[in-house]
């Protein structure tokens, strides 16, 4: 018997010592079962510890210490015999529709945008929101659809150097493509939504008419600032070009713009005038095992407290409009979700990208490139 | 006489059985999953060759297959010729020397390749150090655009390739007889004939292992375009990552793959048509 | 005399050449002591901050020690098998072994990230995602080009008729190998293992599909968060890396002094 616990004892060092990932769970099993302790092995294993494990995908960095505080923190308190847990290592199209044809579903909860949401639900990578327990009052109707519902705001703004052009600065898109009135390196990023919206209000294009968008419209409109911009790929990298006097004006996320103004002591600064709003979204992959806890999740993350929270240590909008009331002024001049900001700003045509993204993107790549 | 043959064959059966691991490998962990992977060039989104007929109907596809060798060229011609001075150098130095010269080569390795793209939009973009001491000696009048451009991307390419192309010449290099040199000196040969005529034609195994290893890596390349070409340079291996990460569009990529893969297949068969293959590989 | 005589012009070149290849080092060395949060230049003073950060962090460390082991690990697995193939082939220089060779190097132009697809599917069944054992076995695979190459170049200046007079006099194939054929190719050898190694320790593509989602070798560290800020702590890792190399070599070369006097 005292060998079998020694035995036992063994595994278990090896398992933490491990983390259970260093060897395959099918070879240690097998190992296991060689000198007869199957079943102690099989306790042992995180893979099975973790079946029950809420999983909320997100895209990492702060954002996982935010979510955690903000929502995880919260819906364990509720739920206290529930586990959950954040990976931070990115719910991409491709990793979504890998898990999904390989038919074993680790996902449970994924943070993305309501236009991919749209976009992958219909191709059968996602569960539909299950609308019998999530509460869709508590946002916004255009962001309650079919296959994701909204967790915050984000805004694409027109970012610029307060100090450069004598105390004149841009107020809207025309001025940031007016290259004699305000010289100077532009920033966009390389993706269609925003800067295509932009282009077609510098061009005079009202907010109702933006879509469905000229395409040809549009990308002439990209093609005459393109000498004079750059077009970054990595968020953090345009926010940098702006910080070290790279770029003086252009487009930048709201939740960056915030910090440069910081980091900067107000060399930089946003309007939200003419920005451009969207809605993040938790959407759920194909086949995720996580059940009724997904949908009490959804829940707990849109109370307004949470939402506020994550606005300040995140600068993430609260979707939820009544997180409006638990911020001050001050914390509402850098909200996107804040009426008055919101109003200001034209919301991201989701439709309009659900159906046409991937040629949107594919066009605006080849209109820059060469 | 046959048992002589079938002494060699046995012989090299010997040799094949230590091909074998690195082959086994190779087919069961790269091949089979590759392959299958690469069957959606013909299935997504619906099966037959409509993939395929992008490459000679699709601008985008062409520009970016163009922009991508023609990158790849410079690059692999540049690191060729930089690394080709260090290695010949590193060749002729005492010991010691080429230690300090060999850890030169290596500490680049250290940094990694995000690392060095910020690395030189820091040293330099327009506000950076060189711009400035460059309008400070008056040398220019306004700063010079040498990154978020093809020229940026150059850059950054080169530089990671030049130790690749340093230490795969140096190896061929370490291998010629200087003997050679020193006897077509003594037979009256200048220095430059010497090293023409004798020690050029030597390290051709060297250079073309070296070329191969360069374009075939530069062909890949993806952070550092993305990072220092400021949107507009646009390389296949992103091309690729673009429409398998943010769209559904797999058949486009894999087929992009799998072009990639034959294109090269093709390039080193029509290397060993104008090469004695031989040389190309030693033997 | 076995020496190659340079003129003053190539040897300035070379260095003219390497202290180009030092460039981004003499940027990262400064940004690592940054006094900012975010990628940078020191603004109004040095600070070790980022230097405690990456120091006193079980996670950078941790990235470090796996990432490590997983590349020293799939070099030792690439060269050995990657030298016995290209061995191989260049001996038996058949038609077939070349084709072999040519096959060997494919990996090299595949996109990693249609790999990375098939591979994820492979191990799904193999009940290998998310292990560090199946990193090593992706990073082994595609590290193997890089050495049948580097170590193909080396062999092609090497005289088969010193391998056959070898096994002539009786030499078994191992013995071949090991006094005859390695001892005249080290520097592709290592060349090619120098090479395998900083293709496992920078590889980010493969890990981000079958790292699952508690794998984090390094280049994953770097990356994770990287829409957020560019955190000095990637430049302090660099920094280190290159003191670290520097350490070790001034350490060799006066063990070298000390012994020669």
């Amino acid at each position: 018997m005292s060998d079998t616990r020694d035995r036992r004892d063994e595994i278990q060092q090896f398992v933490e010592r491990t983390e259970g990932k260093v060897y395959p769970r099918r070879v240690f099993m097998g190992m296991a079962a060689a000198i007869g302790l199957a079943p102690v092995a099989a306790r042992l294993t995180p893979a099975m510890a973790d079946a029950k494990e809420l999983v909320i995908v997100n895209w990492g960095g702060d954002a996982v210490k935010g979510m955690q505080r903000s929502w995880v923190d919260p819906y364990l308190k509720k739920y206290p015999d529930r586990k959950a847990v954040i990976d931070g290592t990115g719910p991409s199209t491709s990793r979504i529709r890998m898990m999904v044809d390989s038919k074993k579903v680790a996902w449970d909860v994924m943070d993305r945008n309501l236009h991919t949401a749209l976009e992958i639900g219909p191709e059968g990578m996602l569960e539909p929101i299950d609308y019998s327990i999530v509460n869709k009052s508590k946002v916004r109707p255009e962001h309650a659809v079919e296959w994701g519902i909204g967790n915050y705001i984000y805004a694409m703004v027109l970012t610029y150097n307060t100090k450069k052009w004598g105390g004149m600065v841009p107020q809207n898109w025309a001025d940031v493509w007016d290259v004699k009135k305000f010289p100077g390196k532009r920033a966009f990023r390389r993706e269609p939504d925003g800067q295509l919206e932009a282009a077609l209000m510098a061009d005079g294009v009202p907010y109702d008419k933006i879509y469905p968008i000229d395409m040809k419209r549009a990308l002439d409109g990209l093609k005459k600032i393109k000498e004079h911009s750059i077009f970054y790929t990595v968020i953090a990298d345009g926010q940098n070009a702006f910080r070290n006097g790279e770029v003086h004006l252009g487009l930048l996320l709201n939740t960056r713009a915030w910090p440069l103004k910081q980091d900067t002591k107000g060399l930089y600064d946003w309007t939200w005038n003419q920005g451009i709003s969207w809605g993040a979204c938790w959407m759920v992959p194909k086949g995720a095992t996580g059940g009724r806890a997904i949908w009490d999740f959804i829940n707990v993350a849109l109370e307004p407290e949470g939402q506020a929270e994550l606005l300040k240590t995140n600068g993430y909008g609260p979707i939820n409009p009544e997180a409006t009331k638990l911020l001050d002024a001050e914390w509402n001049k850098v909200n996107p979700g804040a009426p008055e900001n919101y109003a200001k700003m034209l919301p991201g045509g989701i439709a309009w990208y659900a159906k046409n993204a991937t040629k949107a993107r594919q066009d605006l790549i080849d209109a820059l490139a060469g | 006489m046959l048992s002589a043959n079938r002494q060699e064959a046995s012989r090299h059966g010997a040799y094949w059985l230590i091909v074998l691991p690195a082959l086994l490998m190779l087919a069961l962990l790269y091949f089979v999953p590759l392959g299958n992977v690469l069957l959606t060039s013909v299935t997504d989104p619906k099966p037959g060759l409509q993939n395929y007929g992008l490459l000679f109907t699709s601008t985008s596809v062409q520009k970016a297959l163009v922009t991508t060798v023609r990158i790849a060229a410079i690059t692999t011609f540049f690191a060729l010729l930089l690394g080709y001075v260090v290695a010949y150098a590193m060749r002729a130095a005492s010991t010691r020397t080429q230690r300090f010269m060999l850890v030169g080569v290596l500490l680049p390795f250290w940094i990694s390749v995000l690392v060095r793209s910020f690395a030189w939009i820091a040293l330099l973009g327009t506000q950076g150090p060189l711009n400035s001491a460059l309008v400070a000696w008056g040398l220019v009048d306004e700063p010079v655009a040498l990154v978020r451009n093809e020229t940026g991307v150059l850059i950054g390419m080169v530089h990671i390739m030049v130790p690749y192309a340093v230490l795969t010449l140096y190896a061929n290099m370490r291998g010629i007889d200087v003997g050679l040199v020193a006897a077509a000196r003594s037979l009256g040969a200048s220095r430059f004939q010497a090293f023409r005529m004798v020690f050029l034609p030597l390290t051709v195994p060297g250079l073309i292992g070296a070329g191969t290893l360069v374009f075939i890596l530069s062909l890949g390349f993806y952070v550092t375009p993305a990072l220092l070409g400021g949107g507009k340079v646009l390389m296949i291996a992103e091309y690729v990552a673009v429409q398998i990460n943010d769209t559904l569009r797999w058949g486009l990529g894999t087929m992009l793959a799998a072009t990639l893969m034959i294109a090269v297949l093709g390039c080193l068969w029509a290397l060993s048509r104008v090469i004695d293959v031989k040389r190309l590989f030693g033997a | 005399m076995n020496r190659l005589q340079p003129t003053g012009i190539v040897a300035a070149l070379a260095w003219f050449i390497l202290s180009f290849l030092a460039l981004p080092a003499f940027a990262v060395i400064p940004i690592s002591f940054t006094d900012t949060r975010y990628l940078s230049m020191p603004e109004e003073g040095l600070s070790l901050q980022h230097w405690r950060t990456f120091l006193s962090s079980p996670q950078w460390l941790g990235s470090i020690w796996q990432s490590l082991w997983i590349a020293v690990v799939s070099t030792v697995a690439a060269v050995i098998a990657g030298t016995l193939c290209a061995v191989g082939c260049w001996r038996i220089a058949s038609s077939l072994s070349d084709k072999v060779r040519g096959l060997m190097i494919l990996p090299m132009a595949v996109p990693t990230i249609v790999y990375a697809l098939g591979l994820y599917r492979l191990y799904v069944d193999l009940d290998l995602v998310g292990t560090a054992f199946g990193v090593v076995l992706a990073h082994t695979v595609t590290g193997l080009p890089y050495v049948v190459l580097t170590v193909s170049a080396s062999l092609s200046n090497l005289d088969p008729r010193l391998e056959q007079a070898a096994r002539g006099l009786g030499a078994s194939l191992g013995q071949t190998l090991r006094y005859v054929i390695v001892p005249n190719i080290v520097p592709g050898v290592l060349s090619g293992a120098i090479f395998a190694f900083i293709h496992s320790w920078d590889e980010l593509v493969v890990v981000i599909f079958i790292g699952g989602r508690a794998l984090f070798t390094l280049p994953r560290r770097m990356w994770d968060g990287i829409n957020d800020n560019l955190d000095p702590v990637i430049a302090v890792v660099a920094t280190g890396m290159i003191l670290f190399t520097l350490l070790v070599l001034t350490a060799e070369l006066s063990l070298r002094a000390r012994r020669t006097n």
